[in-house]
């Protein structure tokens, strides 16, 4: 399993639907498909537009993320 | 379980404690998996790129060896022996003008050379990965 964990200021909707969700074109698709590499997770944070209790909430139940 | 780390960050995982002025939230999340992972009783192996220094310029050298021969950067060899003996890889990295910085692509590029991860007829050599 391969996960990647961005952190970005552009809300994920519109990241994934305006934009096309490049970055994970670019790995996913481009170039670990490309060597076999299915088993991929993506988890992304728009970190800026929340809190600071948020944030930290969002740090203390990062093993949601790793299963 | 065996996990790979893989942080790009300028603040390096030193960013990570919320300290004001140097203080990232992606260095955040590698801090805090490294904590949930090693709780948990696993092992962690982390790859700090701008700790570490790592060059992400593929020169001519690396270049030519990329398709045929052995690693000429040591570094990138020593980054391909390490996701070799993974279980999980885990990226972490901020999205800078809709993509990965640099350092990620670089060691996309320089680590994942063609002669190293592909074989015929079966495709790829990081079978624990998969």
């Amino acid at each position: 399993m391969i996960h990647v964990f961005t952190v970005m200021g552009t809300p994920k909707i519109l990241y994934r639907l305006v934009f096309g969700n490049p970055v994970m074109k670019a790995l996913y698709r481009g170039t670990f498909r490309k060597l076999n590499l299915t088993h991929v997770k993506w988890h992304n944070f728009t970190a800026e537009h929340l809190s600071s209790a948020k944030r930290t909430a969002v740090l203390n139940h990062l093993d949601q993320y790793l299963k | 379980m065996n996990y790979v780390i893989i942080l790009d960050h300028p603040y390096t995982l030193a960013g990570g404690h919320n300290e004001p002025h140097n203080r990232s939230f992606t260095s955040a999340i590698a801090q805090s998996a490294i904590d949930t992972l090693t709780a948990q009783g696993h092992q962690v192996d982390v790859i700090d790129l701008h700790a570490d220094h790592f060059d992400p310029v593929m020169h001519a050298d690396d270049l030519r060896a990329w398709r045929t021969n052995k690693f000429v950067d040591q570094q990138s060899f020593d980054y391909l022996q390490r996701l070799r003996a993974a279980d999980e890889i885990i990226f972490v990295f901020p999205i800078w003008w809709e993509l990965m910085p640099a350092m990620t692509k670089g060691f996309l590029d320089k680590v994942l050379a063609k002669g190293q991860v592909t074989r015929k007829p079966k495709r790829f050599i990081l079978e624990k990965i998969q």
